[in-house]
Parts: structure tokens; C-alpha cells; sequence
């Protein structure tokens, strides 16, 4: 039966008086109420359409416009790539200090009674004017260690992947929340029509081999609106499923049937009012519109060669964290806030000695790239690129010392790196230290509240005044913590 | 037994509106009895011992609720003072013209005027200590009109300073400070250690020490409290309170170290560089001017195809044209912008089939601090070097080549300090 239908038939003279009633009690009682006072947001929430402007948000000048944010899946370790420890070399085969160890949680992945202490298994060295030590894995980003803002001190409250993925990505260990791209695209709304506000890219390690999934609430919109959540390219040849027209279809035919739909959506929205609705008319239209934004921006052949070349030998090939940066930035071009690129393969509980410097190879120069690239463009100026992964790993071995083939290191919530550059962060910098070991942080510690707060204070927002209330509570994204780090703003 | 009285106690704040209502009426009732001695008047007449007598009852039952109220503690002492007497002299005051009313007529009639005036008196005077006992004693005049406040000796609320330079230390940083972190617990109901914080001249007054020493940071004691150490027992504020940012602590010092004057503004104290980067930093005024009002329509720029972005504290607008598939850029769409030229603050049309024929037009735009021509198809930005206020220019991948035009517009432009090309 059509739910319309249904709906009146369902409908009895009780039924109707006690809605009526309720119904008029309600829009009286919420007509009194003052609405600005329920939720900080409501001013430019379902209305900023296209791009029309509010005047609650942004609280301040922002200094960045747009947020690519290179997530790292799987927890890179710090101790090889940004957290410099030679004594870890020394005290090689060592056991972890018990007062480290004491009242510790770890993933009971690796024996909690025989941690010896892991030697970094690659060498660093200094690059950029502040002789800011990288690992030789890296060393397309060490050239660009005076573009980098590299913070030393990120800790975290989980220490499984989803949960502390999650908690990075939408403030909560617990699915449901939005994510950060979906309340800044609920805040600031769309600068674009024929794109969505916040796109997701998703990308393997070559092996595929790390056993992670991206679940598609790393990108949710939670309570939000679903009109604000991440849309996910796909990685393989056509980016999104059945944007062509069917043959015979024409895009005028195409046109009028959708301004037919569009009309009935907006009968049922006078009857239900479900904000769902307006989601599902919003997502028609630009998908009429990505018909003809998205082969163009998918179309790599206006890019020069030196470009391309940049980005490295993969970028050409579909799926890969390299055809992901240079779509990022083609993405942030045309109009897109927020590109949450997500690459996975960075879990080495076995494999650390083969896995990682593959894993180096595959994220290296892209990301390098994309920062070049932009900074070249101007685009750097106001758009911030964001690079780490949800914890670090354990300064102690997971495994066998005599077998080094399947060295690996444990998830590590305690201490890990995450680097920053462009739009209003300090150039050239590293923020916050680990002790010796790189096991706790001892100086300038970033929760990921802390991190969280100071994207948004980026972005223009104040983050304690940014809510969304839902279920009687004023929601937001860093809950009741997190302080801006003022230190690392330019 | 506490539970009682608390149970009881807060029944209080229901009853008291009886005898605000009943007492109110008969007053009023009393008054036009002896105005008017009309027929009206004389139908009121009989029901005046009545609602006294029902006055009185509520009265007292309001009061002994109250009494029940206050021995659970949470208010100031002698807040507390004047709303507890009032409120008995009320009662007794109600009671007295029950008693005539009933047994002394014509006394009653006599002197009904002088009672009723006498009711009223008290009704507001323990009302609005009442009121003041749970809301604060602000709270009424909060929003009045300034006249009002300066009726009852309120401090007026400084309207936001246009500039950071026109901003007053005490009015626009201090007093923001110490109504966060402090006015809860000093204030003139709840003044511990006898300190008022809420206005100058309270401040100044100080508690049982001087709070605030002009120009001496260290016999000022509240300079003294906030920077000793967080766990000392005298460290402000109390009660594991968010302490004072060293931001705010050094403005503090600032402040007290150059006179403590109410009205001295930032230019006046000829600050250093440095401690104007700490204002800026700690504050949130803007040191720019303003550009727009709040309400500004813009909705003819995004009909055209713009992103329109209006930038907070009347900064500025900040406008996009990204290039789309069959919706072109052209001279018609561009001189849409000039309504707006002194607006706009931002403006980006990277990558947009523009070439020189809208340079004349974005010469117009002398408010532009950044503009972003990257990918575009225009040659000659010599006009350009009527934007002094530009402080970025990205000119990359477009056929710009001459170096002389980008050297006559950095001549000619000295904030323009980031070019990209
Ligand atoms: C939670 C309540 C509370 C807060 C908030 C608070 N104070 Fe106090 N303050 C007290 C109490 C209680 C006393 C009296 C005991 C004492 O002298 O330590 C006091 C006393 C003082 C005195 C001494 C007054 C005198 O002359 O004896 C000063 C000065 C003072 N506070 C300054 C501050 C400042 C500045 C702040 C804000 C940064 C502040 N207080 C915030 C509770 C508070």
C-alpha cells in the first residue's frame, strides 16, 4: 500500500484529535520557545543550499577554506618515521621499563610479560632549516620539513582501530556521530552546486593485506542531516555508479523528469516534513549536476606531465593513494571543503621490516606532492592538508626478537606523530616530545579533542559554540573537551 | 527532617505569587474605594475583609515556607535580610488592616489610603529582594536601556569597539576577565572576603585589602592571588576554577601597571609591539575596519554563480566563481560584483575563461586583500596597481610574463607581500 495511503487509512477520529492536539500544543510551545537558543546552528542549517551565506558562522575569520586530510588506517609508527629515539637502538632487546609498562593498556595482541625494547629499524636523519630529524622512509617528505607543522605529542583515548579510528574522525569511539566533514559541511554549507561539499577516497596497501575495513561511519553524518555525510568515490574505473544517462535518455528528458520528481518530494515534505526528504531532493539534483562535473574532473589529461610526475608512478593508476592526492587537489578546486582520503596498510603487527617501507613507498611522494603542488597553486595559503593515523605503536617488540622476518610493533594510543601544513598553521615546526623511548609524551600534549578543536578553530569555528541538539542534548564535535593549541597557529 | 523542610521549603516560590496577587488586588481596591465612591466602588466595598483576611493567611503561610526555604542555606546573609523583614512587616501590616477591617470599620475607611499605599510599598520591596535573591541583583536592569541602568547605578555595557585601538582595558578586556572567572562568587550578593568585582568602583573599593593598586602589581592583591601557586590555598579562584590563561595574567599586569584607570583606551597606553600581539591574540576584537553589516543581502552574487561567503565582525565578503561546465565567466556576470567592490575583501576566479577586458573592473575592487587570477587567460595586470590594500596575488599558470608589471604593482603596493606566479 503507498505510505500516504496507509497513513490516512491508519488514521482514527482518536488518532486525529490526540495529533491535532498534540500537534498544536507543540508548534505553540516551540513558537515561544526562542529557536537560537535550542541550537547554535540552526540559522544556516537545511537552507545553505547553494552556498547562500549565514551570518552565524564562521565565529571569526577563518585562515583555512578547505581540509584535505590524508587519514592514515592502521596506525603508522611514530618511532620509525617522525619520532626520532636513537635509544631505542641502544637499549635494543631490552625490556620496556616496568614504570612505562605499569597500569598500561594495550590491544592483547603481544605478550604484556616479555616487551623487549625495539631498535627503530630505519635511520633518520635532518632536513629543513630547523633540522627537524625524518626518517630515510620518508624522504620526499623530509624535503618538505619547512611546509610541515609536525606534532610530536598526539595521544588518544582507544586502542583498537575502529573505536580510535572513529574517535579521531567524529569525536566519539562509538559509531553514530558526525564526522568532521559533515559538521563542517553542516556550518559552512556547499561553495559549490555540481560537487559535493565533502568526499571521501579510499585507497589499499598494494597487498591488501592489513585486514582493514572502512566502514562507512567514518564519514556518517550521525543525527546530522544525511545530505551532509561524505560521499565515497569508488576507487576503480568510474568513480561514481550509473552518472551516465541511459541511451535514449536525454539530458532535457532527464531534466524535466527530475523537476517532476523534485515536485512530488515536495508534496510529501508539506506532509511529513522529514528532513530526509529534502536530502533525497538535494542528492537528485547534484547528481544531475555530477553528471557533467565529475568526467571533467576525473579527466586527467588537461594535468601537464610535470604534474603528474610529481605525484609519482601511480598516479595515473585508479584506486591508488596517488590517483588520490591529485584528486584531492582537483576536488579542492572545484569547489569541495573537505576530502577525507583514507589509506590503510600501515597495521604492521608481523610484518614491520617488509611491510612498512612498502608502505613508505606507496604514501611518500604523493603526499609531498600534494603539498608542492598546492603551495605552486597558492592554494596552500588557505587550505590545510592533514597527514596521521589514529595511534601510534609500541616502542616494544610484538613478536619474536630472533625473528626479525616477522618483527612488528602493537597499537600504541600513548604517543604518536601527526604533521599539518598550509592554511594558518606554523611552517617548519615540530610541537610537544615523547620521553627517551617514545612511549609517553612529556611535553605540549594534543589529545585528539585538543586536534580536533584547532581544525575547527582553522575552519573559523569556535568549537564549544558549535552544536547540534539531538535526543535533548547539544551535541558537538570535540563533546565537552579539547583546547585549541594557539602554539601552532601562524 | 532536612529533607522536610527542603521538601516544604521550595514550595515557597510557588505560594509567594498568592499573596503578591491577593494583597496587589485589595490595595488597588482600596484605592479606588476612596478615589472614586462611585457604585462601582461600592460593590468592592464588602469584599475588601475578605481578601485581606485571605491576603494575610497567604502572607504568613508564604513566609513560615520561606523561613524553611533559607535554613538550607546558598544565599547571602544580608541579601537574605531585607526580603525576611519586609516580608514580616508585610505580614503584620496585612494582618493589622484584616483586623480593622473586620472589627474597626471605621478606622479602617479612615486610614484605608495610607494602608494600601503602605501594602504596596512592602509587596515591591520584598518582591524584588526576592527576586534578587535568585536571579541576582542584575538581572532585572540587565537589558534595560542605558538610562535605566544609570538610574540604578549600574555599570552601562560598552557597545563592541569598532578596532582594537578604540577598545577600553578596563571595559572591553578587563572586566570580560573577571566576569568569567570571578564575579560568581564576588559579587554584591555573594561577596567573599568582602570583594565586589562586578563593577569599577566596587573593584576599586576592594574587600577587607586593597584589590587593585594602580601601577603596583605587587601590593595589588589580586594580582597577588592569581599567580600564586595553583594548589596554595589562597590561589584564585577557588574551588579547582579554571585559572586565569597566562594571557589574561599578563594583561592583568598590563593594566594595574599603567593606572587601573576605567577609561584609558589601548592607543592611550602605548603599548609595545609585543604586548599588542598578546591583545590581539587574547582578544577577540578585530584590528581591521568594518566592511559590512550583518544583514547584507547578497543574494544577486549567488543568484549569478558566486560563492558568497560573508566573513564575521564585519570583515569583509569572500567570493568564489568556480568555472562550471556551461556557465561561463564573463564581463556581464563580473560587473555584478561592483555594487559590492567596497565589500569584498576576498576574491577568487582561478581557472576562468577571463582575459584583460575584466581587468578594468577588478581595478575597482581598492578593498582586495587577496585575489587569486591563477589560470586564467589574462596577460596585462598593470591596472592592478590601483589595489593597495592587496596582500596576495596569485597569478600562477597564466600568460603573465612581464616581470616589469609585477615589479610597478609591488612598487606601488607595499602590503602586497605574498605573490604566487
Ligand atoms: C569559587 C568561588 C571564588 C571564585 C570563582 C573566586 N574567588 Fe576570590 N575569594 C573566594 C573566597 C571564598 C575568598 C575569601 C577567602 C580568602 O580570602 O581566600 C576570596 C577572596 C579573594 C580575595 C581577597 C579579598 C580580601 O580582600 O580579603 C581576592 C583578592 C580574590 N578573592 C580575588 C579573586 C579573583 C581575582 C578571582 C577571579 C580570577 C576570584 N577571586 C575568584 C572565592 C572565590
Amino acid at each position: 500500500m503507498n505510505p500516504i495511503e496507509e497513513n490516512y487509512a491508519n488514521m482514527t477520529r482518536r488518532s486525529f484529535f490526540s495529533k491535532t492536539a498534540l500537534g498544536i500544543g507543540g508548534l505553540a510551545l516551540g513558537s515561544l520557545l526562542n529557536p537560537s537558543l535550542l541550537n547554535a546552528a540552526t540559522k544556516n542549517s537545511a537552507t545553505t543550499g547553494s552556498g547562500i551565506p549565514n551570518n552565524t558562522l564562521p565565529h571569526f575569520v577563518p585562515k583555512a577554506k578547505r581540509v584535505i586530510h590524508l587519514f592514515q588506517n592502521g596506525a603508522p609508527s611514530h618511532v620509525e618515521l617522525f619520532d626520532y629515539k636513537p635509544k631505542l637502538r641502544t637499549w635494543h632487546g631490552k625490556q620496556t621499563p616496568s614504570e612505562l609498562m605499569n597500569g598500561k593498556k594495550f590491544s592483547t595482541m603481544s605478550s604484556q610479560n616479555n616487551t623487549p625494547i625495539l631498535g627503530s629499524i630505519a635511520d633518520f636523519s635532518q632536513h629543513g632549516k630547523n633540522g627537524t630529524w625524518i626518517s630515510d622512509f620518508m624522504p620526499h617528505t623530509a624535503a618538505i620539513a619547512d611546509e610541515l607543522c609536525i606534532i610530536k605529542s598526539m595521544h588518544t583515548d582507544h586502542v583498537n582501530h575502529a573505536p580510535a579510528i572513529t574517535f579521531f574522525l567524529t569525536g566519539s569511539n562509538l559509531p553514530g556521530r558526525p564526522s568532521t566533514g559533515s559538521w563542517l559541511s553542516y556550518g559552512l554549507g556547499k561553495m559549490t552546486d555540481n560537487l559535493p561539499a565533502f568526499v571521501v577516497l579510499t585507497s589499499l596497501d598494494k597487498q591488501a593485506n592489513c585486514g582493514q575495513l572502512f566502514y562507512d561511519y567514518y564519514w556518517g553524518s550521525g543525527f546530522l542531516p544525511s545530505k551532509y555525510q561524505g560521499v565515497k568515490f569508488r576507487g576503480a574505473a568510474d568513480p561514481l555508479l550509473y552518472l551516465k544517462d541511459p541511451n535514449g535518455m536525454s539530458r532535457e528528458m532527464r531534466r524535466k523528469f527530475l523537476n517532476g520528481v523534485e515536485e512530488l518530494n515536495q508534496m510529501n515534505l508539506k506532509d511529513y516534513g522529514d528532513p530526509e526528504i529534502q536530502t533525497r531532493i538535494a542528492q537528485y539534483e547534484m547528481a544531475y549536476q555530477m553528471q557533467v562535473s565529475v568526467p571533467e574532473l576525473t579527466d586527467f589529461s588537461d594535468e601537464p606531465q610535470h604534474v603528474l610526475d610529481m605525484y609519482g608512478p601511480n598516479v595515473m593508476k585508479k584506486g591508488s593513494f596517488a590517483y588520490n592526492c591529485l584528486m584531492s587537489r582537483r576536488l579542492i578546486e572545484r569547489g569541495t571543503r573537505f576530502v577525507q582520503l583514507m589509506h590503510a596498510g600501515w597495521d604492521q603487527h608481523t610484518n614491520l621490516n617488509t611491510q612498512l617501507k612498502k608502505q613508505c613507498e606507496d604514501t611518500d611522494q604523493p603526499s609531498a606532492a600534494l603539498v608542492k603542488d598546492l603551495k605552486q597553486r597558492g592554494l596552500l595559503d588557505d587550505t590545510l592538508v592533514v597527514w596521521g593515523g589514529e595511534f601510534g605503536r609500541t616502542p616494544f617488540l610484538q613478536g619474536n626478537i630472533q625473528d626479525k622476518a616477522h618483527w612488528g610493533r602493537d597499537h600504541h594510543p600513548y604517543a604518536f606523530t601527526t604533521w599539518m601544513a598550509g592554511a594558518g598553521v606554523k611552517p617548519g615546526i615540530s610541537y610537544g616530545q615523547t620521553d627517551e623511548f617514545g612511549f609517553n609524551v612529556v611535553e605540549n600534549p594534543v589529545h585528539v579533542h585538543d586536534f580536533q578543536a584547532t581544525l575547527m578553530h582553522l575552519m573559523g569555528i569556535d568549537h564549544e559554540k558549535f552544536t547540534f541538539k539531538h535526543q535533548g542534548r547539544r551535541f558537538r564535535l570535540t563533546d565537552v573537551h579539547g583546547h585549541v593549541i594557539k602554539d601552532i597557529l601562524s | 527532617m532536612d529533607s522536610i523542610t527542603q521538601f516544604l521549603g521550595r514550595f515557597h516560590i510557588l505560594i509567594l505569587h498568592l499573596p503578591i496577587g491577593i494583597l496587589m488586588l485589595v490595595a488597588i481596591s482600596m484605592l479606588l474605594i476612596k478615589i472614586q465612591r462611585t457604585k462601582f466602588a461600592n460593590h468592592l466595598k464588602p469584599t475588601l475583609p475578605f481578601l485581606l483576611f485571605s491576603g494575610t493567611i497567604s502572607a504568613v503561610f508564604a513566609s513560615v515556607l520561606g523561613y524553611l526555604l533559607s535554613l538550607n542555606g546558598g544565599y547571602t546573609e544580608s541579601a537574605l535580610d531585607l526580603h525576611f523583614w519586609s516580608a514580616i512587616v508585610l505580614s503584620i501590616i496585612a494582618a493589622l488592616a484584616t483586623f480593622l477591617s473586620y472589627k474597626k470599620k471605621n478606622i479602617f475607611h479612615k486610614f484605608s489610603h495610607v494602608l494600601a499605599v503602605l501594602l504596596l510599598i512592602l509587596l515591591t520591596l520584598t518582591g524584588h529582594a526576592g527576586g534578587n535573591l535568585t536571579h541576582g541583583d542584575t538581572y532585572l536592569f540587565e537589558h534595560g536601556p542605558d538610562f535605566v541602568k544609570k538610574a540604578v547605578g549600574m555599570e552601562l555595557e560598552l557597545a563592541p569597539p569598532k578596532s582594537l585601538d578604540e577598545a577600553q582595558f578596563y571595559g572591553h578586556i578587563i572586566k570580560p576577565i573577571l566576569r568569567t572567572s570571578c564575579v560568581s562568587c564576588h559579587s554584591k550578593s555573594k561577596r567573599e572576603g568582602d570583594l565586589d568585582m562586578s563593577t569599577y568602583a566596587s573593584l576599586m573599593k576592594g574587600g577587607t585589602k586593597l584589590a587593585i593598586q594602580p601601577n603596583d602589581i605587587t601590593t595589588s592583591e589580586i594580582y597577588k592571588r592569581i599567580t600564586l601557586p595553583h594548589d596554595n590555598k589562597k590561589f584564585m579562584p577557588t574551588e579547582g576554577k579554571k585559572p586565569l590563561s597566562d594571557e589574561q595574567i599578563k594583561l592583568m599586569a598590563i593594566w594595574i601597571n599603567s593606572g587601573a584607570q576605567q577609561e584609558t583606551t589601548v592607543t592611550e597606553l602605548n603599548l609595545s609591539t609585543e604586548e599588542h600581539i598578546l591583545l590581539e591574540k587574547a582578544t577577540h576584537f578585530s584590528t581591521h575596519k568594518v566592511l559590512i553589516s550583518e544583514n547584507i543581502d547578497v543574494t544577486p552574487l549567488t543568484n549569478n554563480g558566486f560563492y558568497v561567503n560573508i566573513l564575521p565582525s564585519g570583515y569583509g565578503l569572500d567570493i568564489t566563481h568556480y568555472p562550471k561546465v556551461g556557465n561561463k565567466l564573463n564581463k556581464d556576470i563580473l560587473e555584478s560584483l561592483l555594487p559590492f567592490k567596497n565589500q569584498i575583501v576576498w576574491l577568487k576566479l582561478s581557472r576562468n575563461k577571463i582575459d584583460n577586458r575584466v581587468i578594468p573592473i577588478l581595478a575597482e575592487f581598492t578593498e582586495l586583500k587577496k585575489l587569486s587570477i591563477d589560470g586564467t587567460e589574462i596577460t596585462d595586470i598593470t591596472a592592478l596597481k590601483n589595489l593597495t590594500n592587496l596582500e596576495f596575488l596569485n597569478i600562477y599558470n597564466t600568460p603573465i610574463t612581464n616581470e616589469n608589471q609585477l615589479i610597478s604593482i609591488k612598487d606601488n603596493n607595499p602590503k602586497l607581500t605574498h605573490i604566487v606566479k
